[in-house]
């Protein structure tokens, strides 16, 4: 009796107790799962991917913080910056919410009316655990692999297991996730993970543990399902309001309706001192933008004629950080709001779109020494940029230099480059070169900038889970 | 000795009550006042024990006869409670002197049941319901006239035949018997750290709540009026801060319901207790007295008891007080005047011009408004100023006490409005209580009480940020002016702009004041019904039921004229806030007291059984655009853009039990426990249990202590036990679903995702030691008390930082854990007495504060918000919430600046801020140069209370104060910003210039960069709150009762000026050094000063009648 007077549970909301009744909740939960990566989209992946690479730098301002993400452009690189503690802690919110749906899943009492949805919201699971698991590795390297929801007590037990676990399960996840989604392929939905993103994720995977043959296989089957094509206009594929799927394979999806929904590229990539005319929300302080401002490096590397150049790159004539009038270089591919009355904006954000599948499918020919056949495919992207000179004569080397290219322009501000540095070992010697014509630019950069140590490839685990969770950092950090 | 000292060995069945008394008479030193001819001395009485105290005796007597006792001295007298005639029948039989009169207290009223002796014969009387008197004597004798509470009075008779005498009251005996949790108790026999506040040195201040009226006047309870809004809560710390997630302020007790804890400083909970209907306040602040609160005891207990009626009295009062408040002079912003705001701005073109045109600037660079600096001369508007007024103050109120001999009837009406001292605010309170006692058999006891309240307040926005209506009026600028050419007020200022000169128009704060509404009517009815049974004469059973229903609205409509900073208003965007809340509160109690003694032991003990449960609902929408702003009900709006509902429930089981036992009367244990079952606290954990043990020794009943004269009382307490605090949230432990959204395509959905739960959550405990020292000495005419304390608190319940590979970052955990230590002195005494009297009582106490140990993983707590950035840090080992930010050293200097090794930056110049590099990395970071700045917490505290009296003359002084401890303005990122925007503190006259004109090295140029970091969270912020207050003055006078009398129906009557705030001396230049922004934490956040309304010196007049 006692115990029933003082069992209260909240009228306003669910708590678990009886929860897991249909397919319903799992809709809910599978819904859920891609809400953190919105989020490390939106604020912060960036940072830590694009920014700093070789591609953007930012327009100097004080007062935002050097501590958190200029100080990562140039390379400056801490345990305590907080965006890579941000991105840790997003990962494994979605990590953890994929863990309890694939946990509870199988709950023998849920009824489920179809199960086709079990299968879709399972391969959502698999699919968006192998990607938040893959953003992971290539930024830390090992990290601690956990695939069950676990207590604090149970974290503490946990460390990081090698690079190569990481991948063996992320592989495992993504052939999981192609297994069911093969059972669900009528329940495709735009914007949802499916059956050819998980091929498309695999086969990048493959490419980034240079199995080229095993990359060559999943990628070839993107190809060959025949939904997907290149869009005839690049500038189209960055229309906010012709959102596209026929290119995009996946995508983290944002909408103006919003504030939770929304993202504000456009609010921090504009140069802060263009106030209101970029944005066209003059009521909205964008003091702390300026940010991914495409460097003389990204803007050399258009050949001339690249039609992509113009719409990747837009200038904003007025005042820079220190008052003088220069035409400011800013990302074009972000645009203002619709019809949002205040910083929402709707841009979706590519992960995976099909002419990374083109290019990645042609780098992993050439890796294996198909170059012939690999170049029909770097042909197809080049011509929808306007350079439609043929490229027929390239060997393997000039192939593979092309290829490096043509990602960097044609992926600017899609958190590729960082990556793609690594992944082709390049990284070292572009940053190096790159941080030498940033320092002789700007007299605002740290003594200390752009010192381009082997270490700093692998990001550095936030300092407060080496302090709370007893992780091995990293070497070097 | 008394009554209830004194035991006696008796058994009796159907005796004549004239050979009980006999009988008591021969075994005792006492004497009854016996008249033999009365005829109630017939009756027949049975009592039958083998030991029990007079006291009991008298009182079980009294049941059976329906007579009442009173002790005087070794006197005891008896009157049937209806006869009130018995007196004058008495007259007619002697033939000494007939002497008669009226007994009436130092207020003029008549005084009842006053014992009249011959001094040295057993022969007296007592007074009647109308304060008559009539007794014989001879011509020789002296008249002794004595009552509880009061000095005795002996009158020689001489040949007078009337004699009319006024009982001054005794201060000391009226603190006689104090409330303790669940019962009350005789001072003397108390145990543990209790503070009882003198309900006649503040009743006639002119506030609005009972703890305004606290200030200054219990050691160690300190009270801080953070807002000085009508109506506006204030926050209550007893013995420091010992909780760093669930709160720290303590538990009121209203009529034995636990009332509210947890401050709101919008709405003060206290208010819809009227003042003038308590009749008693006592603090709990150890655990031994705190522990029967079980988990809500551990900040402290403040029980209130309001007024009852007195049997055999009929008492009707009236009270009308009538003032104006003023804001003081002291604490108003100092800011830059017209010429010196101008001078600033052009500073700002001059550089702008220089940067992006290479060139001196001209006058035409400058917008018209700033270009003839002679022209602009005075101090310009004083947007400040322009938005307070004088403001009137009023409270009344009657109350009707009546009382037969087996019922008692409480009836009050009050009303309070007090406007703002900021225009367009104030409160007003419709307050009335009804209560009714009867007994319905002489073993039996009934009661009702229903005390309904009602509340309107108009609210402004204060105390939050630059933007509310004070920031505003702060930051204005004074060029501007609030009104155009025809006199009309101006709904929006557009600042004096150019091509090189942006500046934040703003709504002018006047104009917001009187278009915005924002208000709140709530009601509420504390209820209580009770039935009392005395099943033996010493076992007492009790059954309560008290409720307290409320509910509320508030509305606030922003018109479409009323625009922001930067934001012209726009035609057609008017929007509304509607909330409804209400909630229902009940708690049944039952109780058993049982007392039992024997040879020199005595018990007293308790036991009881108690169940609440709480549900609250809220409701609100938020409604926009209005089309125009003719009708603001949410139907005229076009759309409901956001709305919800909260629901918040909690129940609760509790099993208590006590025992206090002395031993020959100076041997005092009390032994206490209580077991809370909470629905707040997870399964694993449901039941917490708080016992408490004390000891008391009366050194001074000891025989040794005999021959020292001079010191009635001296009592060693110390106290051990534990208490709780269990705000910890309805709902902490379980693992809720959340729900977020996302979208497909166009498809909006809905995103779930389950969170962590914490099934063990519980309680935070407080364990506490408590030694104290009681002392009393020249005739009771001084004291002494001193009380340490030590008090842990453990469990606290923190967000506690855990794995992020959990999938979550935090977790509601118990754990950290926080000391206070302190000491409490109390002490005053009466240096005059007679026609001439002077009171004088004081306090101070010292508490230190210490986080003793945090989360295993974090070695910080960083809270509080500027800007971004925080401005609080909780480390072990320092006191909660320390100050946190840049240390500023100056500004750069061209010597500094030519030292090898100077670190380039863009903001390393000469002229700019210099903030010292505490990490020494080369690089000034914010946080990361962070460092502690400052502390909020006090070194002490303390309280004077002074009373004076000559004739009908009292005069009483009220002083409080604290010493160290610092507060932090946080308006300084504004009034400190010279990036041009706003008007700033006058000290930035005194800024750097140019390298021949460098100012005082303190305050930097006007900043070449935008944005600068001149107005970071810095040491310029933090200020000194040591503060003296002369916080009330009170004159009154007495209307002479002969006066009064003759006007016939009235008894007495007091007429008094009063002035609240008289003065306080702080070298703090803000507002109110104790000052709180509402929107930040005072726990975490403490000393955080935004915009605060100030506090007002109030000067009123009363006059208190007695019918």
């Amino acid at each position: 009796c006692a115990d029933d007077f003082l069992e209260i549970y909240p009228d306003t909301t669910l708590s678990e107790g009886n929860f897991y009744q249909s397919q319903e909740e799992f809709i809910l939960l599978a819904n859920g799962c891609y809400i953190p990566l919105r989020d490390i989209e939106k604020n912060t992946h960036w940072v830590i991917a694009e920014l700093i690479s070789d591609n953007t730098s930012f327009q100097y301002n004080i007062l935002t913080g050097e501590a958190v993400r200029g100080v990562i452009d140039q390379f400056i690189i801490t345990a305590d910056n907080r965006a890579y503690s941000e991105f840790w802690n997003l990962s494994y919110n979605g990590i953890n919410r994929t863990n309890k749906l694939l946990v509870e899943i199988d709950r023998p009492e849920v009824a489920w009316s179809d199960l086709a949805y079990k299968s879709r919201s399972s391969g959502e699971a698999y699919f968006l655990r192998a990607l938040y698991y893959f953003n992971l590795v290539r930024q830390f390297g090992g990290v601690p692999l956990v695939l069950t929801p676990i207590s604090a007590q149970e974290a503490l037990q946990m460390g990081r297991v090698s690079e190569e676990e990481i991948y063996a399960s992320i592989i495992s996840d993504l052939n999981s996730a192609i297994d069911q989604f093969a059972l669900a392929t009528q329940l495709e939905e735009n914007g949802r993970a499916n059956l050819n993103a998980a091929y498309g994720l695999l086969g990048k995977v493959y490419l980034t543990v240079k199995e080229y043959d095993n990359a060559e296989k999943a990628l070839k089957k993107v190809i060959d399902s025949n939904k997907y094509s290149l869009l005839p206009d690049y500038a189209d594929l960055y229309d906010p309001s012709n959102k596209d799927y026929t290119e995009t394979i996946f995508s983290v999806q944002y909408s103006e309706n919003s504030r939770e929904l929304s993202n504000r590229f456009i609010f921090m990539f504009a140069p802060w001192s263009s106030k209101g005319s970029i944005t066209q929300r003059p009521n909205i302080n964008i003091i702390s933008a300026g940010w991914n401002q495409p460097t003389m490096d990204l803007l050399n590397a258009f050949e001339d004629g690249d039609k992509r150049k113009d719409v990747s790159i837009k200038f904003w004539n007025g005042p820079d950080w220190d008052g003088a009038v220069r035409d400011i270089p800013y990302t074009g591919k972000f645009k203002p709001p619709i019809s949002a009355p205040d910083d929402r904006t709707g841009d979706n954000f590519p992960v995976l779109r099909y002419s990374d599948v083109l290019l990645m499918y042609a780098e992993a020919l050439n890796e294996q020494g198909k170059t012939g056949e690999a170049l029909p495919y770097v042909q197809q992207v080049r011509d929808r940029a306007g350079l439609d000179a043929s490229l027929s004569g390239y060997g393997k080397a000039e192939l593979e230099e092309l290829i490096a290219k043509e990602r960097q322009v044609e992926f600017c501000f899609e958190n590729q480059r960082w990556y793609d540095l690594k992944r082709t070992d390049k990284a070292i010697e572009v940053m190096t070169a790159h941080g030498q014509r940033e320092l002789a630019q700007k007299d605002f950069l740290y003594n200390s900038a752009y010192q381009i140590d082997p270490h700093k490839l692998l990001a550095p685990l936030p300092a407060e889970q080496i302090l709370i969770n007893s992780l091995t950092q990293n070497p070097g950090y | 000795q008394k009554i209830d000292e004194v035991y006696v060995k008796v058994s009796f069945n159907e005796e004549k009550l004239l050979n009980v008394l006999h009988e008591v008479e021969r075994q005792t030193e006492f004497q009854f006042t016996i008249h033999e001819n009365e005829t109630y001395l017939n009756q027949k009485v049975s009592v039958r024990s083998n030991k029990v105290s007079v006291e009991d005796l008298l009182k079980e007597i009294g049941s059976q006869t329906g007579l009442n006792f009173q002790q005087v001295n070794r006197n005891i007298s008896m009157w049937l409670a209806q006869d009130k005639s018995a007196a004058t029948e008495d007259l007619t039989q002697i033939s000494a002197i007939s002497i008669s009169g009226l007994v009436s207290d130092n207020t003029g009223a008549p005084l009842p049941g006053v014992t009249i002796i011959v001094e040295g014969t057993t022969s007296g009387t007592v007074s009647d319901i109308d304060g008559r008197y009539s007794i014989e004597a001879e011509a020789g004798d002296v008249l002794v006239f004595s009552f509880i509470g009061f000095s005795q009075q002996k009158v020689a008779v001489a040949n007078q035949t009337e004699i009319n005498v006024t009982m001054r009251e005794d201060e000391q005996a009226l603190d006689e018997v104090v409330v303790v949790g669940y019962g009350t108790q005789k001072k003397e026999d108390v145990t543990g750290s209790v503070a009882t506040v003198n309900e006649k040195t503040i009743k006639d201040l002119p506030v609005s709540s009972v703890d305004q009226k606290m200030i200054g006047q219990v050691a160690g309870v300190q009270i801080q009026q953070v807002s000085g809004a009508p109506g506006a809560g204030t926050s209550i710390k007893i013995r420091g801060s010992g909780s760093l997630g669930a709160g720290n302020e303590p538990l009121y007790v209203v009529d034995g319901m636990p009332y509210s804890s947890g401050m709101n400083q919008s709405l003060n909970p206290l208010a819809f207790i009227d003042p003038n209907n308590i009749e008693s306040i006592t603090i709990l602040k150890d655990a031994s007295s705190t522990a029967i609160y079980g988990s809500r005891g551990a900040n402290g207990v403040i029980m209130i008891t309001t007024k009852k009626g007195t049997y055999n009295q009929t008492n009707i009062t009236f009270s009308a007080m009538a003032g104006v408040q003023q804001v003081p002079q002291k604490g108003r912003p100092n800011m830059l005047n017209q010429r010196e705001f101008a001078q600033l701005q052009r500073d700002r073109i001059d550089l702008e011009v220089d940067l992006r045109e290479n060139r001196e600037s001209t006058l035409e660079d400058y917008p018209a408004e700033y270009r003839d600096l002679d022209a602009l001369t005075g101090r310009g508007t004083d947007w400040y100023d322009l938005i307070l007024r004088d403001a009137p103050i009023q409270d009344y109120n009657f109350n009707l006490q009546k009382g037969t001999e087996d019922s008692r009837i409480n009836f009050s009406l009050g009303y309070f409005n007090q406007q703002g001292v900021l225009k367009e605010t104030g409160i007003e309170r419709f307050s009335t209580k009804l209560g009714i006692e009867t007994d319905i058999t002489p073993n039996l006891k009934l009661g009702v009480s229903i005390q309904p309240t009602y509340i309107s307040q108009q609210r402004a926005n204060t105390n939050l940020n630059r933007e509310d209506v004070l920031g505003v009026s702060i930051w204005a600028n004074p060029i501007s002016t609030p009104y155009d050419e025809n006199g009309n007020l101006k709904p929006y200022i557009v600042a004096p702009q150019s091509k090189f000169h942006s500046a934040w128009s703003f709504a002018n704060p006047l104009y917001v004041l009187q278009e915005m509404t924002t208000e709140q009517k709530s009601f509420q009815n504390l209820g209580l019904a009770f039935l009392e049974w005395s099943i033996l004469p010493n076992l007492r059973f009790r059954s309560s039921l008290n409720t307290i229903l409320e509910a509320s609205k508030y509305f606030q409509y922003v018109p479409s004229t009323v625009g922001g900073s930067n934001r012209p208003p726009t035609a057609g965007t008017g929007n509304s806030t509607n909330t409804r809340y209400n909630s229902f509160n009940w708690l049944v109690e039952n109780t058993v007291n049982y007392d039992l003694s024997f040879g020199e032991h005595s018990f007293n003990s308790l036991l009881g059984y108690t169940i609440q449960r709480f549900n609250s609902n809220n409701i609100n929408l938020n409604a926009s655009p209005y089309p125009n702003d003719l009708i603001t009900t949410i139907n005229a709006a076009q759309a409901i853009n956001s709305w919800g509902e909260a629901v918040n429930e909690w129940s609760m089981i509790s099993y208590l039990g006590r025992i206090n036992y002395s031993f020959k009367e100076r041997y005092l244990f009390t032994a206490t426990f209580r077991a809370d079952g909470s629905s707040r606290f997870g399964s694993d954990n449901r039941f917490a249990i708080f016992p408490s043990l004390a000891g008391a020794w009366r050194v001074s009943e000891e025989e040794f202590f005999n021959d020292i004269s001079w010191i009635d009382n001296l009592k060693l307490r110390v106290s051990y036990g534990k208490s709780g605090n269990n705000n910890i949230g309805n709902y902490a432990h379980l693992a809720n679903i959340s729900a977020g959204s996302y979208v497909f395509g166009n498809t909006q959905v809905t995103g779930s995702s389950v969170g962590i739960s914490n099934p063990s959550l519980t309680w935070e405990e407080s364990n506490q030691i408590d030694v104290g020292l009681d002392f009393d000495f020249f005739n009771s005419r001084a004291f002494f008390m001193i009380d340490y304390f030590k008090r842990r608190s453990n469990n606290m319940l923190l967000e506690d930082v855990i794995p992020a590979i959990t999938g979550f970052n935090s977790q509601t955990i118990n754990q950290g854990s926080v000391q206070n230590t302190g000491i409490e002195i109390a002490l005053g005494g009466t240096p005059i007495a007679g026609e001439f009297s002077w009171n004088i009582s004081g306090n101070v106490a010292f508490n230190r504060n210490e986080v003793l140990s945090l989360n295993d993983n974090t070695v910080r707590i960083l809270s509080g918000n500027n800007d971004g950035n925080p401005t609080h840090i909780s480390v072990v080992g320092k006191p909660i919430g320390q100050f946190f930010g840049f240390v500023l050293e100056g500004v750069y200097t061209p010597e500094y600046l030519s030292q090898p090794g100077v670190v380039n930056s863009p903001q390393v110049y000469e002229g700019n801020v210099k903030y010292k590099d505490v990490n020494g990395d080369g690089f000034i970071n914010d946080v990361l140069d962070y460092t502690i700045i400052g502390n909020p917490h006090p070194d002490f505290i303390f309280g004077l209370t002074n009373n004076f009296s000559y004739k009908n003359f009292d005069l009483g002084v009220i002083i409080n104060g604290q010493v160290g401890g610092q507060v932090m303005n946080g308006l300084r990122q504004t009034t400190d910003n010279l990036q041009g925007f706003f008007n700033v503190d006058r000290d930035w006259e005194q800024r750097w210039r140019s390298t021949e004109n460098p100012g005082d090295g303190i305050h930097s140029g006007v900043p070449k960069l935008k944005p600068s970091w001149g107005h970071r969270v810095s040491t310029l912020w933090v200020e000194d709150a040591s503060y003296l207050r002369i916080a009330n003055l009170t004159l009154g006078y007495t209307i002479p009762s002969s006066l009064s009398e003759k006007m016939k129906v009235l008894k007495s009557s007091r007429l008094y000026f009063t002035v609240q705030n008289l003065a306080m001396f702080t070298n703090y230049k803000g507002a109110n050094p104790e000052g709180q922004a509402a929107n930040q934490n005072n726990t975490l956040v403490p000393g955080f000063d935004m915009t605060s309304y100030p506090l007002s010196r109030t000067m009123s007049l009363g006059i208190n009648l007695s019918f």
